[in-house]
């Protein structure tokens, strides 16, 4: 399990339709892209205009890379039950992103994140 | 003042301050079940496609003590007649309370190529709005080029206020004004309805949410009027631009007991060739008078953190070959 968990970066590359995400803030440096990381949590940063999961991801050689996971406002998502307390450092967390920066970041736009236990925190019940 | 009320003040504060989150949030005990979790038990609101094996989180409104809400009529009851001359209430877009985001856009006039084509710019106006480069619609710039004022946490400003990110309003009336208590950016404005408008000569200070005037045109209609607004804010999040010559028309049509429609009218005639309507008749519904607003704060360390996170985003991408 803990050698699947350091498998790290899964899937990616499926166009998927833009996200109607809700601040003043665009989506111009992001291109439309499914990719799904698995990770370790090292900060919730629950802030306006959107808030961040920031999530470290380690390869099968140990390297690094630490991705910075954009959420909606916390005005939005309270109304899908995260709260300040949602995640904390250490959380094993596999973060679905439906767009990601064009110029090869690790930056992205969360869909979803599936809990160690399995359940699903949607950004958007659609 | 006595100790007991002190104490009670303070713990006000406190909870007041815990129930803003934006750094630590501590729910009601109703909703404590969710902590560590996230998720909510039960709830009304639609599963994704696919539905998770462990279980997912559903959309479930809640208001600032994270208390589940939903519009009164959308609770069962049934509206009875719009009373006379008030538009006191908590009131939040319906049928869904985020139908008010419009981030690329008012509703009625988004920035999308078929709505900018029938945007009466003038040539000072187009100008201008080439000029604004903001993070959604037709003039969308990576994050790094982006020139709009609240992305630095400039006051949001009329009539953006209610053209962007329109949430919950509580609406406050008294013998001499209507106050609208807004949930984005928690800022108010302050209609007067004793008075005309000042003369454009008379407005030596140009102001942020402007002069505004209200009249009652028959028992369930008030006409707002606004003018006085300063010239660096956007009217929306598109970064349509507005001179000091600026005339913004709101009209609230209580429907009835429930709902209010409102619509605006833009006229400026340095920026557009004629009026335009960037809402017609966009539903409020009344919320329960327990509703507590949640705080939404543009705060300027925040934002600076945002910036700096997404900093490295704004590099232009490597060529395709």
């Amino acid at each position: 399990m803990k050698r699947l968990f350091q498998a790290s970066l899964l899937l990616s590359v499926l166009v998927v339709g833009s996200t109607s995400l809700l601040a003043h803030h665009g989506n111009a440096s992001y291109e439309n892209k499914e990719v799904t990381i698995k990770g370790k949590v090292t900060q919730w940063l629950w802030t306006n205009p959107h808030s961040f999961l920031m999530v470290d991801v380690t390869d099968e050689n140990g390297k690094v890379v630490h991705w910075i996971c954009e959420n909606n406002a916390p005005s939005t998502l309270v109304n899908f039950g995260f709260t300040a307390k949602t995640f904390k450092a250490g959380d094993e967390v596999t973060v679905v992103m439906s767009a990601v920066a064009k110029n090869g970041t690790p930056a992205g736009r969360i869909t979803r994140v599936i809990l160690a236990d399995g359940y699903v925190m949607n950004s958007e019940v659609r | 003042m006595p100790r007991r009320v002190v104490a009670s003040a303070i713990a006000i504060a406190a909870l007041t301050l815990s129930s803003s989150s934006l750094t630590h949030a501590q729910a009601p005990a109703e909703t404590q079940g969710r902590q560590g979790r996230g998720g909510q038990a039960g709830g009304r609101g639609r599963g994704t496609a696919a539905p998770a094996p462990n279980g997912q989180n559903e959309n479930i409104h809640v208001d600032g003590w994270n208390r589940k809400q939903e519009s009164l009529e959308a609770t069962g009851k049934k509206p009875g007649p719009a009373p006379a001359r008030d538009l006191s209430g908590i009131w939040e877009p319906v049928p869904r309370y985020r139908d008010g985001v419009f981030a690329s856009g008012p509703r009625d006039m988004p920035s999308d190529k078929a709505h900018e084509a029938t945007m009466p710019y003038t040539p000072q106006g187009k100008q201008a709005m080439d000029s604004h480069k903001a993070g959604f619609g037709v003039n969308i710039a990576p994050i790094a080029e982006i020139n709009d004022p609240f992305d630095t946490c400039d006051p949001i400003g009329f009539p953006r206020i209610i053209l962007f990110n329109l949430r919950a309003v509580q609406i406050v009336q008294t013998p001499k004004q209507v106050l609208m208590l807004y949930q984005n950016t928690r800022t108010f404005r302050t209609i007067w309805t004793d008075r005309e408008l000042p003369k454009a000569a008379e407005i030596t200070e140009p102001r942020w949410f402007g002069y505004s005037v209200g009249k009652w045109t028959d028992p369930t209609t008030l006409v707002v009027t606004t003018t006085g607004l300063d010239e660096s804010t956007w009217i929306d999040n598109v970064g349509r631009p507005h001179s000091d010559q600026l005339v913004v028309e709101e009209t609230y049509h209580r429907v009835d007991e429930l709902n209010i429609d409102l619509t605006v009218k833009i006229t400026d005639p340095v920026m557009y060739t004629q009026p335009w309507y960037p809402l017609k008749n966009f539903r409020l519904g009344m919320n329960s008078p327990d509703f507590d607003i949640r705080e939404m704060i543009c705060s300027v360390s925040q934002q600076a953190l945002f910036n700096q996170l997404l900093k490295n985003t704004t590099d232009a991408a490597p060529e395709k070959k």
